[in-house]
């Protein structure tokens, strides 16, 4: 059954950074995936401040967090889009990208955990 | 490929699902006690194989055409993910902010390299050919 969840997520997950990445990503600069990056890591920010809270929703850990946050979010292509800049001697864009994507990520899960008293 | 075309949207749907259970079954097998192993292993072998996958010519053309996709975007996009580092990198933060340098450098940096490996291995092939 947790397979099933995740998968379920997943699929969901996947689409949704698809429409999203194809729509908003340029030859330029890849906005779509620091959106679903951004907005993936907060939402998975809020589950997880929920749970510790209520660890009793097991299944929407698996279904929310592992499958939909994990899927809609990617590391490959976000590396493969950075190293695409380094090979194009696009060096401050691959500085603002990868440094936006963290920071932003970064600053709004600690803001979710503290405030929520997930961790202090 | 437009956004509309459902058939291809279900499918790398379907490559998203996989990429998603394949990871989840990585994070029951590698105890991540203490420092998110599991995280750090799926996010850099994801961006070895989608590098390699994505500049090779010859694995290109044993893929259909209409697999290629849902194989890239939709399994390796969804097999690595980018909420679990940012999330655990906090976590981690709060018991120790050495580990938490040293899990978010090593997985920012080390992505780079494998992307970058997976690239030379591609080279290096063509030239051996």
């Amino acid at each position: 059954m947790a397979f099933f969840f995740v998968a379920f997520g997943g699929l969901i997950g996947s689409i949704a950074r698809y429409i999203i990445s194809s729509h908003w990503n340029s030859k330029k600069y890849p906005f779509g995936t620091f959106i679903v990056n951004s907005s993936g890591s907060i939402l998975l920010g809020i589950l997880v401040a929920l749970r510790i809270n209520n660890p009793e929703n097991d299944w929407v850990s698996l279904l929310v967090g592992i499958g939909f946050c994990g899927s809609f979010t990617t590391f490959s292509t976000f590396s493969k889009e950075t190293i695409e800049m380094l090979f194009s001697k696009n060096y401050k864009q691959a500085f603002l990208y990868t440094f936006s994507s963290f920071a932003v990520s970064i600053f709004f899960v600690s803001i979710i955990l503290v405030l929520t008293g997930a961790i202090s | 490929m437009p956004v509309n075309n459902y058939k291809q949207l279900l499918f790398i749907g379907v490559g998203g699902a996989c990429g998603a259970v394949t990871r989840y079954s990585v994070t029951l097998l590698i105890i991540s006690e203490g420092f998110p192993f599991a995280t750090l292993f799926v996010n850099l072998i994801g961006c070895f194989l989608l590098s390699y996958l994505s500049y090779s010519a010859t694995l290109k053309g044993l893929i259909p055409f209409h697999a290629f996709v849902p194989l890239t975007t939709g399994f390796f996009g969804s097999f690595t993910t980018f909420s679990a580092i940012t999330t655990e990198t906090v976590l981690l933060w709060k018991d120790s902010y050495i580990l938490a340098m040293i899990y978010i450098l090593s997985t920012f940096f080390g992505g780079l390299l494998l992307c970058f490996l997976g690239y030379v291995m591609v080279r290096k092939q063509k030239e051996s050919v």
